[in-house]
Order: structure tokens, then sequence, then C-alpha cells
């Protein structure tokens, strides 16, 4: 029940998101916005379900370059 | 149930550190990171987001430490317990900021590239919010127990590429160190100067936002600023004074140099003038005359900190506001040639909401009277020393929030509306033509609040005037810009460029002088810094491109000339003039010319249509020869540009 309540706050808390009351840079979403954000929303999303895969990558390329044998 | 690891003071601040900087940091930047490379060269912007990655380990560090006081005290439930519990208490607000970035984020990116114009009504509001928590709870009730170990196993992961992007942003810095200007920048001086020059004291007062259609200060029956229509009737009051431009970077920034926006280019919020023009300042040759030099305002756009001339004076004060998220942004304003407190600003908009709720029902968190009491303090401390002072003060109300205090409210617009913050629209936004009615009302409370800034100026000047000062400075009061109830437009800043906007009061008043005189050529605010630099006898600036009103002021004639107003928000200063709205205003003839699309109107301000009636297919001779005059201007700027450098 506290859970519940808790995340209905949270809710809450980023649904009413204030008015800015300042100036608005006029050029917010611009060209290089459009395109770096999917970007940065695909690399986190990377790494959030590769990163396992990432992780072992440079843990044995970071052997490789020591010398080390696999595991 | 997968367990969490025991929570250690290190691990939980790489976790914590990672989620702030390598998260929400970049979340917070992308949306503005055009405007910000439009007016900054890369390695700045790169220097100023490492700086806030950098501060970005302060409330790490915080939250770190409260969890790993929190696993310890409830260490005696179970380590396991208790470094759940601790994890969940690092991880909800950082997580909980994340994600408020990334749907901000993601919304804006929508809107951009499927050019989406949503506006939510309040029911509909309601019905995202219910959604939005169905969808949380039910995320957490299938997910929340596997969730807090995979997000912190997924954080730990990466706190080697925070450690990387620490060391990259630590290397920018070092690279390009900020300069640190304490706040006031320099040491008063205390005594008598010996051989101090002997001229008028230079006070002049910017009122932020004022249209001279809601002003009238040369009209002695007006109700909303009539102390200053009194004080004009002393002195000589401009009818067709001209912004430079319509927000007050841009404009303030004309004023303080004498160069229009097409040449100082600092035309976006984050901005700073080119670096080139940053000593082209009539502080700057106030000082070389002799003169103690100071800014005094609650603007941060206003301040030289923000505008890159913070070395031409002696002091520049930013008043406090009862704003929290403006104590950070004034901290962060001793870093002045950094956008740090424009990114510190962004970063904490979460304190926004906190702020709209203390000031519900209440004024406006910035006051006139709290700057005037900076300056009278100022000017008892530099009174002694005998120099001739040149003090610039800068109050924002009657910007918006328009909540004027109790002295003023309920004047035009009775009790029951517009009361709150939460009830007025945001700012400078395009409105439909159905809540024309609902902004004339935002207008009378703007009007109620230029009541409120009007009676603190008049106490002001009558503070000065019994302190002595009054008799001894030439005293002018204007404003940055106007403000927009019309023409589906309300607030100001924007691409537009019409009267409400960049037509405002303009008094000057000379030492000693009694009679009033009305002056009804249109002038710029380009001309304020020659005029100045000319009525104390100071060196001009070289490369103004306003001219000196000495002449008018002095009573002769002065020939007709064309004054220019324009918006470049959408112009990069790295790359050719091609983006932005000029105008011209030529007699009572006005020419704007939208770029890039070279559309042209052509208005005749003293017809009764006004800016309602376009007359360019009707004078096609006039539209010629007003465009190519812009064109001219246009070119040489664009030739300036080249020659100024970033």
């Amino acid at each position: 029940m506290h859970r519940t309540v808790l995340v209905l706050l949270l809710g809450a808390l980023l649904v009413f998101a204030p008015p800015a009351h300042a100036y608005i840079d006029p050029n917010a979403g611009g060209l290089l916005f459009q395109l770096l954000a999917p970007l940065f929303a695909a690399a986190v999303g990377a790494w959030l379900f590769l990163r396992r895969w990432i992780s072992a990558y440079f843990r044995s390329l970071w052997r490789r370059l020591k010398g080390q044998r696999e595991e | 149930m997968k367990q969490v690891p025991t929570l250690r003071f290190r691990a939980a601040l790489a976790v914590a550190a990672t989620a702030l900087v390598l998260l929400y940091v970049p979340l917070t930047v992308l949306p503005i990171l055009d405007g910000l490379l439009f007016a900054a060269p890369w390695i700045d912007v790169a220097r100023d987001v490492g700086l806030l990655a950098w501060l970005a380990l302060l409330p790490a560090t915080a939250l770190a430490l409260v969890a790993w006081l929190a696993s310890r005290l409830l260490a005696r439930f179970g380590e396991e317990r208790a470094s759940r519990w601790a994890w969940a208490l690092l991880l909800l607000p950082s997580l909980l900021l994340v994600i408020r970035q990334a749907g901000r984020m993601g919304w804006q990116w929508t809107r951009t590239v499927f050019d989406v114009q949503w506006q939510l009504a309040p029911a509909t509001k309601l019905l995202v919010l219910a959604l939005a928590a169905a969808c949380l709870v039910a995320l957490w009730r299938r997910f929340g127990p596997r969730l807090l170990p995979a997000g912190v196993q997924a954080l730990q992961g990466a706190a080697g590429g925070t450690t990387l992007v620490l060391v990259l942003a630590l290397c920018a810095i070092a690279w390009n160190p900020p300069h640190w200007v304490p706040m006031p920048s320099a040491p008063v001086s205390g005594g008598q100067v010996e051989g101090a020059k002997r001229a008028p004291h230079l006070i002049v007062i910017t009122i932020d936002t004022v249209a001279a259609a809601d002003a009238r200060a040369c009209d002695p029956a007006t109700v909303t600023m009539p102390r200053l229509a009194r004080f004009a009737q002393r002195a000589h009051c401009f009818e067709r004074f001209y912004t430079a431009s319509n927000f007050t970077t841009s404009s303030v920034s004309t004023q303080e140099t004498g160069l229009l926006p097409w040449t100082h280019h600092a035309n976006q919020p984050d901005s700073t003038m080119l670096a080139a023009v940053r000593g082209h300042t009539v502080a700057a040759q106030l000082r070389a005359d002799g003169y103690r030099t100071h800014s005094v305002t609650d603007n941060f756009l206003a301040s030289p900190r923000h505008r890159g001339s913070y070395a031409d004076y002696d002091s520049s004060w930013v008043t406090r506001t009862a704003l929290s998220g403006d104590r950070y942004r004034r901290w962060a304003s001793r870093l002045p040639n950094t956008t740090l407190p424009r990114l510190l600003a962004i970063s904490l908009a979460p304190l926004n909401w906190a702020d709209s709720r203390l000031h519900r029902g209440s004024s406006s968190p910035y006051e006139s009277e709290k700057v005037y009491a900076d300056v009278t303090r100022l000017l008892k401390q530099e009174q002694p020393n005998g120099r001739p002072q040149f003090i610039w003060a800068q109050t924002l109300p009657p910007h918006s929030p328009y909540l004027p205090p109790a002295s003023t409210r309920y004047r035009l617009l009775p009790p029951g509306e517009l009361e709150r913050w939460s009830d007025l629209l945001p700012d400078n936004i395009r409105y439909r033509q159905e809540q024309q009615p609902l902004v004339d009302k935002h207008r009378l409370r703007y009007q109620e609040s230029l009541m409120a800034a009007d009676a603190a100026l008049g106490d002001f000047l009558d503070q000065l005037e019994r302190d002595g000062w009054l008799e001894h400075s030439i005293v002018v009061i204007g404003t940055d810009h106007g403000e927009s109830f019309e023409r589906g437009f309300l607030g100001h800043a924007g691409p537009d460029v019409h009267e409400a906007l960049v037509h405002g009061p303009l008094v000057i008043r000379l030492p000693g002088q009694q009679q009033g005189q009305k002056h009804s050529e249109p002038v710029s605010q380009a001309d304020l810094a020659p005029t100045l630099l000319d009525l104390v006898g100071a060196p001009p600036l070289p490369h103004a491109e306003g001219r000196s009103l000495k002449p008018l002021l002095a009573g002769s004639a002065l020939a007709p000339e064309p004054v220019f107003t324009m918006t470049l928000e959408r112009q990069s200063r790295f790359r050719p003039i091609r983006q932005g709205r000029f105008a011209v205003i030529d007699g009572h003839e006005k020419l704007v010319l939208q770029m890039p699309e070279k559309l042209v109107h052509l208005f005749d301000l003293a017809s009764a249509e006004g800016e309602s009636l376009d007359l360019a297919a009707q004078r096609p001779e006039r539209v010629m020869a007003l465009r190519g005059l812009l064109e001219q201007q246009l070119q040489a700027a664009e030739r300036r540009r080249q020659g100024l450098g970033p």
C-alpha cells in the first residue's frame, strides 16, 4: 500500500512539471539535438541490455593487451 | 529474490555519480546544445558542461553519504535488508530525476521532429497522470524486486565511464580555466581621491519589460506610471524610443555598447557579446575617464557577468530574489565567462516546482525595492571617495509572473482571477485567438505590476533627491524591451518585432533640469551609450552604430535618421547572417524583413490601422528603398562579423 502511494506521488511529480517561467531557449530542439538525442538513448539502451557482453569484450581486450591468457 | 550488493560508501558514490554525470547531465544539456554552440566555441561549451559534471558530484556525494549512514543505522535488521533499503534510498531520487529529464527530452524531441503542438487540457493532464501512475505501479509490482539489483549493477558497471568523463572534463577546465569574479568584484574606495574628475554622476535605470503603450510615460495623465510621468515633466521625454531587440540579453548589450545585435551577437539567452566588443562599452570609456562603474540588477541576463563585459565594471552586483533556484544561479555568476549559471538553472529546474508553490497566491518573487536598496547602499559607500559614479540599475518588475504586490493588486482586475502563479499562462508563448480575453486580463495584472514598479521608482528618485544625488546626476530611465499581449503572442523574446515588443519609454534628465521637453522623433537604444559619453565629455565609442542625442537635449534639431530593431535568436554567430527578423523605422514608416523567407511588410505607424495593415503592395518604391537600406546594413554587419571573430 505504502509503495503504491509512493509511486503515485512520484508519478504526480513527473506529470505535473511546472511552467518554465523563464526565457525558453529558442534553439532548444535544434538539428544537433535531433541527431544526438536518439544516439544517446540508443547508447544507454545498449548498455542496459548488452552490458554483460560489452564488459566481457573489454575485459578480454584488456587481458589480451596485458598479455594474459583467457580463462 | 535477487540479492543487492552490500552498500559501501565508495560503491554508493560510484552509482550516484554515474546516474548524475552519465545520465542526468547529458539529458539536461542535450536539448539546449544547439543554442550553446550558436553562442560559444565548442571548447567553452565542453568546459562548462565539464564544470556541471564536477558540480554533480556534490549531490552525488550527499546521496551516497545519506545512503551509507542509512545502511549503518539499519544494519541491526540484517545486512541484506539494510543494503536493500539504503540502495533504494540512493537510487530512487537519482532515477526519478533521470526519468523526469528523459521524459522532457523525449517530449522535446517528439515535438521537434514531428512538429507536434499539443497543449493538454487539465482533464487530459489528469488522465495522463492516472495512466502514468498506473503504469508505474504495474511496473513496480512486476519488476520491482529485480529492478533494484539490476539498476545498481548497471550503474556500477558504467562507473569507469564516469571516471573517464570526469577526467576529460578536468582537462577541458584546465585547458580553458574560468575566471572567478567575487561579488562585488572590487573593494570600494573609502576616502577622497586627490584630483578626482569633477563630472556629473550617471544614474541609468532600466525597468525591465515596459511597453510604451502601457507606460505612457510622457503623458501626465497616465494611470500606470504617474511617478515617472511627473519626473518626465522636468526632463526630456522620448515618445518614440526603440529597443534594439525584444529580450534582455540582446537589447541590454546594445545599450551598453552602442552596437546593434547584428554586431555584438549576444542574441540567445546564453550568449555573451563577441569577445572583440566586450571592451567596447560605455562603462569601459567612463572608467578610463575617471568614473567608478557599477551594475546592480536582479536580472541575470542584464548583468555584465552574464554578457561578458564584467571587466569594465568596478562592481557588478546581482540582487537576491525570492526564487530558490536563483540562489545557485547567483553563486555560479561568480564564474562570469561561463554558461554555468544557465546550465545550473536548467539542471535545478525541478526546484521551480517548489518556487511556484511557495509563491502561490503571493506577490512576484522579484521586488524593485531590493535593487534600489542595493543601489542606495552602494551610493552611500561610494560617496566619500569623491569620484563621479556611473551606476546602471536594472529591475525585473513588471516582468512576469504578473503578481503585483498588495499595494496595487486589484486596481484594474478585481479579485478572483489570475491571483496565483499557477493561474498564469506560461511566458513567451503564442496563443489562440479565443484566448484573447484571458490574455487581456493578463495585461491588466501586468499594468498593476507596472504601477508597483513605478511607485518603487518614484520612492527611489525621492531618495536620490533627499540625499543630494539628483542635482548632480544625469538620470536616464528606460526599458530593455516591451511586452506583448496582442497579435497572438504573450510576453517577449521570440521572433516578432511588433511595436508592443520594441517600443518603450525613455526619459533623460540633466543635472538641475526643471523644464520638460517631449521629443517625437524615433531614437534607438544604440543612441544611449554615445549620448551618455557625449554628455560627460568622455571619449566616444569608436564603432558605435548609434549617435549622440546631445544636440536634441541642448534644444537643437537633429537630422532624422532611421532606427533598427531585430531579433536573431536562431542565428549562430559562427555562420553568415541568414536567420532573423529585422525592422527599420523611418519616420512613421516601419518595414519588417523576415529571413530566410525574405518576406517584407510595410506599416504606417501614424495611420489608424498601424501594424494591422500591410502596405507593402501599395508602396513598392518605399519597400524598395527601405529594404535596400536594410540589406545594405546587413551586408555591412556580415563583413563586421567576419572581421571580429567569435
